[in-house]
């Protein structure tokens, strides 16, 4: 005779709704989940204990390469925390292009987001339509920082690289494009009868657990808290847009804040395009000047970064949520002291556990996608051989590459 | 209308409530960006051990306390961990970081939990238990959190000392944990040994 339930029902670690490897372990009856947990480490790559055994200039590149999706703001609050460790002061000019560049990577980031969603949904229409508008506002980041990704474009002090008037103007051009399709995007995600009854009560995270759990970014926006770091601890550029922004929650754009994956939906296409009108902002008001306090490298290694003694922790909005770093560096030595990295992902991991609470199995992909989950963030080579769950190590890795290469060579 | 303090006053705060039970003097770095200059500051508080607990429940008396993360370093003798929090969030340009750590000698890793005060920092406990080598006293979840059993247990991957992880890291091409045909699962059980966390006594023997 079968086992009474409840049952375990393992998701992931490969494609657990999101091509990341994380492992959720859920204990079902019927067709409702009533135990959660979470297992995260399958991809966990040291970048902490990395960065310890590099200079600050070093660790600029690591710092983005945490993530794919959201590597200016790391980079960004790397910079940060260095600078607040070492007290260098920004130029004003560079807090501003600062602050263009992480809300365009808002801008990319939601868009990518909107489509995960729309794809978990089954609603393929929509994952087409987002990426191909994303294409946009990548185009502009290749104008600023002559990349799509991994930007290389903060630095101590400032940024890289200028915009030039002609490239203002292509900005301009593209961000413009968006405002003209803001009515059909909004109509698309908060009309349409398919989303929302697949999202409305659904993977819902309570205000009084958004506050308890310490939940970050648009997931805890969307259960009516008005936690946003621009706002909160009004860094860079951002101490400049107090007045004339504010945190977009679902109260801004005429819903209430039920907290459900509906509510996040509509948090994160409204700050959208208000990234949209924060950067057109910013490039109005850009003041002129100089775009780094300290532009050659040797002297900012050797006499600020290398002389420097203390410790600072920086924070920023990333597209996800609260991103944040603490450095400590140390006289006369050149590698960083002591380094912490917090992603978005691993401070929304308690919250996430209660939305799953009594939800259905088929809601689980889009409730795992809704806090627009970035494992590899948050750790840092698997693979699945006959159906187990196993880790490939440098051994087995160096075997295949060899394997390979004796194979293109036959 | 709600009063918000400075971090010069919740630091002051800090130095009246906690003295004689302080590491060092709570202090303040104040930042000004932008063209307006519109200043925002941070605090950093290090208490000693057995007032650690108190020192976080006393910044419930500010409103809106945010717990972030824990951060942790080996300090040589010492282990310190340092909690990150944000006090007024969601004020609008009022938020003050607030960091409040504590150090433990290594002879006697242990520190105690805050998750009775701020249910979140349960991962990041676990994470600072399997990294550093400390034990939190009162922790809700006892397991590893990220380490596979590629780290064996016993190597604390950010400590600087004979725990730390530098023969592991020099011979990983031998497959150190071990696993014979090169696959692992994901470690689910206590970071530690039976005996507890590693004692590094004085003088420098294990």
């Amino acid at each position: 005779m079968a086992e009474a339930p409840p049952y375990p029902l393992n998701i992931g670690p490969i494609h657990p709704a999101l091509k990341e490897p994380t492992q959720f372990k859920f204990v079902i009856d019927g067709e409702h989940i009533r135990e959660t947990d979470f297992q995260p480490g399958f991809n966990h790559r040291g970048v902490e204990y990395l960065g310890m055994k590099r200079n600050p200039l070093q660790v600029l590149h690591l710092a983005e390469r945490v993530c794919g999706i959201c590597s200016a703001a790391h980079q960004y609050v790397f910079c940060r925390a260095v600078e607040h460790a070492a007290d260098i002061v920004p130029t004003e000019r560079g807090d501003y292009l600062r602050a263009i560049v992480a809300e365009l990577e808002r801008i990319h980031s939601h868009l990518l987001w909107a489509g995960v969603a729309g794809h978990e949904l089954g609603f393929d229409s929509i994952l087409h339509y987002t990426w191909k508008v994303r294409e946009d506002v990548q185009d502009i980041l290749e104008i600023l920082c002559g990349n799509r990704v991994n930007y290389a474009y903060y630095i101590f002090g400032g940024v890289r690289r200028d915009i030039s008037k002609e490239d203002i103007a292509k900005c301009r051009k593209i961000l413009s494009n968006y405002r003209k399709i803001e009515d059909t995007v909004l109509s698309i995600f908060f009309s349409d009868p398919t989303i929302i009854h697949r999202t409305k009560d659904v993977g819902v995270l309570t205000h009084e657990n958004a506050v308890k759990l310490c939940a970050c970014g648009p997931l805890t926006r969307g259960a009516g808290v008005k936690k946003d770091i621009r706002f909160d601890w009004p860094h860079g550029a951002y101490g400049d847009m107090m007045d004339d922004f504010k945190v977009v929650t679902p109260e801004t754009m005429g819903y209430h804040a039920t907290g459900d994956v509906f509510s996040q939906i509509v948090v994160r296409i409204g700050e959208l395009f208000e990234s949209v009108r924060m950067t057109e902002w910013l490039l109005d008001n850009m003041p002129s000047g100089p775009i780094t306090s300290e532009p050659n490298l040797s002297a900012l290694l050797m006499a600020k970064l290398r002389m420097a003694e203390g410790e600072g922790v920086a924070r920023v909005e990333a597209p996800r949520g609260e991103d944040i770093h603490y450095v400590r560096l140390k006289k006369n030595k050149m590698e960083i002291d002591s380094w912490k990295i917090r992603v978005p992902t691993y401070g929304n991991i308690m919250s996430w556990l209660t939305m799953f609470k009594d939800q259905q199995i088929a809601d689980i992909p889009i409730i795992i996608a809704s806090i627009d989950p970035c494992i590899g963030c948050m750790d840092r080579v698997t693979l699945v051989r006959d159906g187990s769950q196993a880790e490939v190590d440098w051994k087995v890795l160096h075997d295949m590459s060899i394997e390979k290469s004796r194979r293109l060579m036959r | 209308m709600m009063k918000y303090k400075s971090g010069d006053e919740i630091a002051a705060s800090f130095r009246n409530r906690f003295k004689g039970h302080l590491i060092e003097d709570p202090y303040v770095k104040t930042f000004r960006n932008g063209v307006k200059k519109t200043a925002y500051s941070q605090v950093f508080v290090r208490v000693k051990r057995e007032r650690f607990q108190d020192a976080a429940r006393h910044l419930k008396t500010f409103d809106g306390p945010h717990h972030t993360v824990a951060s942790g370093s080996d300090l040589g003798d010492e282990i310190e961990v340092l909690f990150h929090f944000e006090v007024y969030s969601a004020s609008h340009g009022h938020g003050v970081v607030v960091t409040i750590g504590t150090r433990c000698p290594k002879d006697d890793p242990h520190i105690p939990s805050l998750s009775d005060i701020y249910p979140s920092v349960t991962p990041t406990e676990r994470e600072k238990q399997e990294f550093l080598g400390v034990a939190i006293d009162g922790i809700k979840d006892n397991r590893r959190l990220f380490l596979t059993h590629a780290v064996p247990v016993g190597v604390y991957p950010w400590r600087k000392d004979e725990f730390g992880p530098e023969k592991l890291v020099r011979q990983v091409h031998k497959d150190p944990s071990g696993g014979g045909d090169g696959t692992r699962v994901i470690a689910d059980h206590s970071p530690f040994p039976p005996g507890g966390p590693p004692v590094k006594r004085k003088g420098g023997d294990a």
